[in-house]
């Protein structure tokens, strides 16, 4: 079926030319000639018109006409180009690959692992291309959300700085410079297994959540006697290690934060970085409805998290006090208060006797007011919850804290109920430290010389563990498969480039019971080949092996594994997996967040270990885990670089976050460089890193994030410093927090890419903040203060009319959604310079507050998109008319119309318009793959800003007028991106004109207000008043001060 | 009845009016012309590269940004506009007055007037940000389906104010020009020179009819200009005071815009004067100690109008109870923008309060140099009010900085290139001092009202 596009119009056009016929055609005729119709007539009737062009003068010369003719088209030929517009074939589908239409959508079922969270995921795709990664919607494991960080991975498998094809690197003996030569695959195999085949073969992989790779791993070592080592940067070690020594077994336990009431949490930022933070914000906000039930959050850590800028009250302490905290809170406990059968147990008395001798846990709690702490706990047993971990947590005491914790847990009776510990997560989480100090005694001792290492950039992650890289060096191979050219993989002799999990089979154990699966669903991009692939076309050399693929391993594995199982009665296993396709998972436990355990008994020797945790005297250096960036993967992701940190407002950096007081001591200024080094070691790493002063960090103590100082990708690379270098050994532990500090200073000054200057809200009423107490006994709506009068008359909307409520209670400030609104609106990235110039492009932003004093402010988060207003002041102001209200009273925005005045973003009091300063939509190949077609890209020098999605509500409205015959929307079936993304469900979206949708009834709230509610702007957009359960609010202790502090 | 000055000094008459105003049109300028030529075309091809490669790259190599929506372009943009309206003033409105002495400074100021709106008028232009679209801002019949400007927003007064400004100070100018060029063509030793200026004067005889023709066109226009010069600063003031925008929404803008651009223009137009005394020796006896006293004499009395609305603005703010209000000013004079708000007020309210001496009034160096001052503080007086007011506006989280870049510099500085340049080919190419007005305010013939 092939078709040709021609021109074709020329000979029509000829034909229309009128030429004398036989007949004349009227009847009437003027000679007789005419009549007769001879040849002499047929000619003179041919030239009856002609004055000149005849063929007599043509054999005399040039004709006047023709030369005028020649001349007018030389002329046209002369200045025009004289290419013919090419033949261009098309050919159509002969037959049309199934499900895919073009210009609608496709979802497929998957699932994605990002260090101890498993998702649940819905890709959908455009013409066959991954756009965007949403939740799916049945997945129970993360309350049916995904973090940022999993909605960004669609960015990721576009990363064009990822290894394209399989390379040979050329090694000197010190393993230094290196060449790299393109190899085939098959080259790459021969050689691989012609050296595995000579014995003591490792490999290194992260925790698998994988159940088919982990039989994979297995026929893996049997094949090649290999040995497996299992290592992560988070291994939750000391968290595993504490449950084995309190209770008998190794496991990460489940937090069930929606049961307790009381949660003290020390150090523990299970809503930033910590387990699995988007599921515990979703749990944590279902305890935070303001009622008499209202959950309290208390906590303890050094420097300001997203949890402790959550907490109702928070202090900072140094990360060397955190034992001497939870012991505190046992003594008065034990000691003071003599509560529970614990209190008569001599061994326990004695040993908190002996720790208040030589740390004064009398005096920490005259400091910290332990006391009612702990009597909050106690009249809230069964339903309180003492939490601590994180990197944040990983002193060289972090065991001891971990078993305190666990005591306290146990002995107000949460253990089983609050504290989960058959329905973990991370079932699967093998990984330890252990393993990697094993790997290099193995290949120092010969036992491993030939060493295969699975998508772990070891040398970055253990920059200060010289023993490491001079093992690599001893290795007689290395086969790195993974996918980037980062430090591990130069010194490997091969690099096998791993498939991104968009592109490849796979299946994850998410929780007890539940096992997902992954679908490739684009063919890879690159010549790449996933990891099982290469293990299983290496152990094919050597034996014999019934799967041709990984896929049909997977298959099989499913069919001997989990059908059997799981499957329904009468159900064909082709039946089963095509259900488990579709559907993304099985879930074979059905009581998941219901049932309570069995209390297990605490190992009471364990609390014979410890012994008190003396605090520091120099400086305290706590590194912690940024919520976008993490440990460091991904951060060739340029969404996940620009998120701003949510407490610090910076992107595109990691710094050292010091207190008020130690910048005034030091006279430190905001962004100076100092040299940092954790000991007095002359030979000890030194990182210059610069200073970010902020509000809330301990006194004495330092904050710095890890994952940041790549050596690779044209994202990462140069962007902050390496932290992993200042990490200290003590006695084969690696420290991450508590470390001595020691800087000096330097006079270089690194601006720090910020997009939130100020602090505080000038005493202005921004985000309304209201004791519990208060709440409940309010009688009329939050927000009554007098408006400004209008001249506008009132426009009233017939049909549906959208509105969008935000709940500051539940919002954790997590920032996910400006990842989601960025994936879905096809919104650009700037990069640092940019955004310290005021460039950042987010149509959602997280504004965030300071209330109280610098030391130890509260912290208030409000996200701020555009606000939709009935009486928008931009469309009054726009000369071209390129911004004006949509009759379902959203504020619309014509990109092709704006010629980029910008008077619309000056005259918008919310500043939430974003204008193109640069081209941006310039994007390096592949990254254009993952636009969303549904969104236009926007052109330099036009203003953009939030839709309320109206795309969706479009495509939604098209669809089922043609399905259902009906364009009304109802409640719930359109949901923006930020109000899908949100793990805490702070966002609603809907039609403000029914009285019974969600959003409606939120505008009903006597605690919705909207924004500047003085400038009468009549908001599409209103926000839900914050509520903190405590008896008085920091912000009221200034209230009559006006202006408040501002620093930074 | 009081004495009045002698307009025009060094007891001339008309045969040496008309030679001392044509030899500049007539003779070849020496090589100081063409150093100060050169030296404003430089500035003007540094203007072109800079406004060339914004075009090119983008509104974002300028320091604008967010929260700073508009910056320098605007800033300048207004200074220029401001400059424009000393001239329509002096020669429309002290005309209907009936003010003698302007007849020797009007048909520079005039040129002045036009050649700023000629260079204000590109600012507005390339500060957008697809400025190959800025025809869509002129509302006329087009193929771009049923889309209309939008007859609400300011800046569509703007394009009608400023464009219509520019025509009628245009043709007033050259209405005036018209006996003048007469002259010079009838004084032509050549032909080229002779066409020229006989296409240029359009067939003027100096008849009576035509005479009469004349002063009645003249007089038309000077009563057309007259509202304009208030309503076009009143119309760019809209496009702040119709925002609602704290430091902005003032209703006190269009006097308080209309007051500092005659004040501006007026310092402009003793900067020009100053200069030209010194360059051309011979217009110190047409452009007398005694015009630029009176001169002085309005820049100081607006200059405490300036001082007024600047005091008005923040007794408002303190009256409003308005928080956001009053911080706005707050923030003008104690924020990071300090700096720019004192330099404003020194320059525009404490500075010309020199002018209350008389021997400072008649001094050319200290008024010279309060002029240049008065210039600096209005072009700062519209970088405060556009700048320090979008920087912190409702919500302190999207406050911020103007980000203040080397292009900017561009703009403000490559603009007088194109400015001087225009002036300079104007003063030998025009008759600089308007003869035919000249001529009647001489003594010759009236030794009786001595």
């Amino acid at each position: 079926m092939e078709k040709e596009i021609k021109h074709t119009e020329k000979t029509k056009i000829n034909k229309k030319i009128i030429l004398p016929k036989d007949k004349p055609e009227s009847g009437y005729w003027q000679s007789l000639a005419e009549l007769q119709n001879t040849e002499d007539f047929k000619k003179s009737v041919a030239n009856e018109f002609a004055t000149t062009p005849t063929e007599k003068e043509k054999e005399e010369g040039w004709a006047r006409r023709d030369f005028l003719k020649l001349m007018g088209a030389s002329l046209a030929l002369s200045t025009f180009a004289c290419t013919r517009k090419p033949t261009q074939k098309i050919v159509p589908y002969v037959k049309r690959p199934d499900d895919v239409i073009p210009g609608i959508a496709n979802h497929y079922a998957s699932s994605f692992v990002d260090g101890s969270e498993v998702f649940g995921i819905v890709v959908k795709t455009r013409e066959g291309r991954p756009i965007k990664i949403e939740a799916n919607q049945e997945y129970p494991g993360s309350l049916k959300k995904i973090s940022m960080r999993a909605t960004a991975s669609v960015l990721s498998l576009y990363d064009p700085d990822r290894l394209k094809a399989p390379a040979q690197h050329l090694l000197n003996s010190k393993k230094t410079n290196y060449d790299s030569l393109p190899i085939k695959w098959k080259k790459l195999d021969a050689a691989v297994v012609k050296e595995l085949k000579k014995s003591s073969v490792g490999i290194l992989t992260g925790s698998i959540s994988s159940p088919s790779t982990k039989a994979l791993i297995y026929n893996f070592k049997q094949a090649y006697k290999a040995r497996h080592y299992s290592w992560d940067i988070e291994n939750f070690d000391s968290l595993k290690q504490a449950q084995k020594i309190s209770y008998g077994t190794s496991l990460v336990p489940h937090y069930r934060l929606d049961k307790a009431k009381m949660i003290l949490s020390v150090g523990a930022d299970f809503l930033g970085s910590y387990l699995s933070p988007t599921e515990m914000s979703g749990l944590f906000a279902k305890g935070r409805k303001p009622s008499k039930n209202m959950s309290k959050l208390v906590m303890f850590e050094s420097g300001l998290s997203l949890t402790g800028s959550n907490a109702d009250i928070r202090h900072g302490v140094k990360s060397s006090e955190y034992l001497s905290i939870l012991m505190g809170v046992l003594y008065q406990l034990i000691i003071v208060k003599k509560r529970s059968s614990y209190a008569w147990d001599k061994n326990l008395r004695q040993i908190l006797t002996n720790y208040n001798e030589s740390i004064s846990l009398v005096e920490l709690n005259k400091k910290l007011n332990l006391s009612n702490i702990a009597d909050e706990l106690w009249s809230n047993r069964k339903k309180s919850l003492v939490i601590t971990g994180g990197v944040s947590t990983e002193t060289k005491d972090s065991t001891l804290l971990h078993i305190t914790a666990n005591f306290l847990n146990t002995l107000l009776s949460n253990d089983g109920r609050v504290v989960d510990y058959k329905e973990s997560n991370y079932t699967s989480f093998k990984s330890s430290e252990k393993d990697l100090t094993k790997l290099i005694l193995d290949i120092k001792s010969g036992l491993v010389k030939r060493l295969i290492i699975h998508d772990t950039n070891l040398l970055y992650s253990n920059a200060g563990n010289k023993d490491l890289l001079k093992a690599l060096k001893k290795l007689k191979l290395l086969v790195y498969i993974g996918s980037h050219l980062d430090e591990t993989a130069k010194i490997s002799n091969f690099v096998a480039p791993d498939n991104h999990s968009l592109e490849k089979w796979g299946d994850n154990q998410g929780q007890n019971k539940l096992y997902s699966i992954m679908q490739p669903t684009i063919s890879p991009l690159y010549d790449t080949r996933s990891f099982q692939d290469s293990l299983i076309s290496w152990i094919k050399e050597v034996k014999v092996f019934n799967s041709k693929d990984y896929y049909s391993y997977l298959k099989n594995y499913w069919r001997y594994q989990f059908y059997p199982k799981y499957k329904k009665t009468n159900q064909t296993f082709d039946d089963f997996w095509f259900d488990i396709l579709q559907k993304g998972f099985v879930d074979a436990n059905k009581n998941r967040y219901k049932t309570n355990n069995s209390v297990r008994k605490f190992n009471m020797s364990a609390l014979s270990w410890l012994k008190p945790s003396l605090p520091l005297n120099s400086y305290e250096l706590s590194l912690d885990s940024n919520i976008a960036t993490r440990s460091g993967k991904m951060t060739n992701v340029s969404w996940l670089q620009e998120v701003p940190n949510p407490i610090t407002k910076i992107c595109w950096d990691n710094y050292l976050s010091i207190p008020l007081s130690m910048a005034d001591k030091e006279n430190l200024k905001q962004g100076q460089v100092v040299e940092l080094k954790t000991s007095t070691d002359k030979n000890a790493e030194t990182i210059k890193v610069p200073i970010h002063i902020q509000p809330g960090q301990a006194d004495n103590t330092m904050s710095l994030f890890i994952g940041y100082g790549q050596t690779y990708g044209s994202v990462a690379k140069g962007v902050g410093v390496n932290a992993f270098a200042l990490l200290n050994f003590i006695k084969n532990k690696k420290v991450y927090a508590g470390m001595p500090a020691f800087i000096k200073k330097t006079s270089k000054i690194n601006l720090l890419a910020s997009t939130q200057s100020q602090h505080s809200m000038q005493g202005r009423r921004i985000v309304i903040e209201k004791t519990l107490d208060d709440i409940l006994t309010l009688t009329k709506p939050i927000e009554s203060r007098e408006k400004q009068p209008t001249l506008w008359s009132t426009i009233k909307y017939k049909g549906q009319k959208w509105g969008m409520s935000i709940d500051l209670n539940t919002c954790t400030g997590c920032s996910s959604c400006v990842i989601a609104c960025q994936s879905e609106n096809n919104i650009p990235t700037v990069g640092k310079k940019y955004v310290s110039e005021g460039r950042s492009m987010h149509w959602m932003r997280i504004d965030r507050y300071h209330t109280g004093d610098a030391k130890n402010p509260d912290t208030v988060f409000q996200p701020v998109t555009c606000q939709h207003c009935d009486e928008a002041p931009c469309e009054t102001v726009c000369p071209v008319a390129a911004t004006v209200h949509g009759d379902e009273g959203t504020n619309d925005m014509i990109y092709n119309r704006c010629v980029g005045t910008r008077y619309c973003a000056n005259n918008c009091p919310y500043k939430v318009r974003r204008f193109n300063w640069f081209d941006f939509t310039k994007l390096s190949t592949p990254l254009e793959m993952s636009l969303n077609p549904e969104v236009s890209v926007r052109d330099r020098g036009v203003m953009e800003k939030c839709s309320f999605c109206l795309h969706k509500v479009t495509e939604l409205r098209h669809k089922k007028s043609v399905d259902k015959k009906t364009k009304h929307i109802n409640d719930g079936e359109v949901q923006t991106a930020c109000q899908e993304a949100c793990p805490t469900n702070a966002i609603n979206f809907g039609d403000s004109n029914d009285k019974k949708t969600k959003v409606s009834k939120d505008f009903a709230s006597k605690r919705a207000y909207t924004l500047l509610h003085e400038l009468n702007l009549k908001p599409g957009l209103r926000y839900k008043a914050k509520v903190k359960n405590v008896k008085k609010l920091k912000s009221e202790k200034k209230s009559s001060k006006h202006g408040g502090s501002s620093h930074g | 009845m009081a004495k009045r000055p002698i307009l025009v000094l060094d007891n001339k008459d008309y045969k040496q009016v008309t030679e001392d105003v044509c030899s500049l049109v007539e003779t070849v300028p020496g090589k100081n012309f063409f150093a100060l030529l050169l030296a404003s075309k430089s500035l003007l091809l540094y203007f072109i590269i800079t406004m060339g490669l914004i075009a090119v790259y983008g509104m974002g190599l300028m320091g604008v940004n967010s929260p700073v929506g508009w910056g320098t372009d605007i800033v300048t943009f207004v200074f220029w506009i401001g400059i424009g309206h000393a001239g329509t003033l002096i020669s429309a409105i002290l005309f209907l007055f009936r003010q003698k002495w302007r007849t020797s400074i009007a048909r520079t100021a005039e040129a002045m007037t036009v050649f700023a709106v000629m260079t204000a008028g590109i600012f507005p232009l390339l500060h957008t940000g697809r400025p190959w679209l800025a025809h869509w801002l002129l509302p006329y019949p087009n193929q771009r389906g049923p889309l209309w400007v939008n007859f609400r927003s300011p800046l569509i007064w703007d394009v009608f104010a400023v464009s219509t400004y520019a025509l009628v100070s245009m043709t007033f100018w050259y209405v005036g020009l018209v006996p003048d060029l007469a002259t010079v063509r009838d004084r032509a030793k050549n032909k080229v020179r002779k066409f020229i200026y006989g296409v240029l004067s359009m067939g003027w005889r100096g008849t009576a009819r035509h005479w009469n023709h004349y002063e009645m066109v003249y007089m038309i226009l000077a009563g057309l200009s007259t509202p304009l010069v208030l309503s076009v600063h009143s119309i760019v003031s809209f496009d702040f005071a119709v925002s609602q925008l704290p430091g902005w929404h003032t209703t006190i803008f269009p006097p308080y815009f209309v007051a500092g651009a005659v004040f501006s223009g007026f310092a402009m137009v003793v900067t020009l004067m100053s200069i030209l005394r010194t360059v051309i020796p011979h217009f110190k006896h047409y452009v007398t100690v005694n015009h630029l006293e009176l001169m002085n004499k309005i820049i100081m009395t607006t200059s405490l109008l300036v001082g007024y609305s600047y005091a008005a603005e923040f007794f408002i703010a303190w009256y409003s109870g308005h928080g956001v209000e009053q911080y706005a000013f707050i923030n003008r004079a104690f924020g990071p923008y300090w700096w720019s708000y004192w330099i404003m007020v020194s320059c525009n309210v404490i500075i010309p309060q020199l002018f209350w001496f008389k021997k400072i009034r008649r001094n050319l160096i200290v008024m010279f140099i309060i002029s240049i001052f008065v210039n600096i503080g209005m072009w700062f007086e519209r970088f405060v009010i556009t700048v320090t007011s979008l920087h912190r506006d409702f919500l302190p989280s999207s406050w911020g900085m103007f980000n203040f870049s080397a292009y900017d510099l561009g703009a403000i500085f490559g603009s007088f290139g194109l400015f001087f340049m225009l002036f300079l080919i104007y003063l030998r190419v025009f008759p600089s001092i308007s003869m035919s007005e000249v001529k009647p305010v001489l003594k010759v013939g009236r030794d009786d009202e001595h």
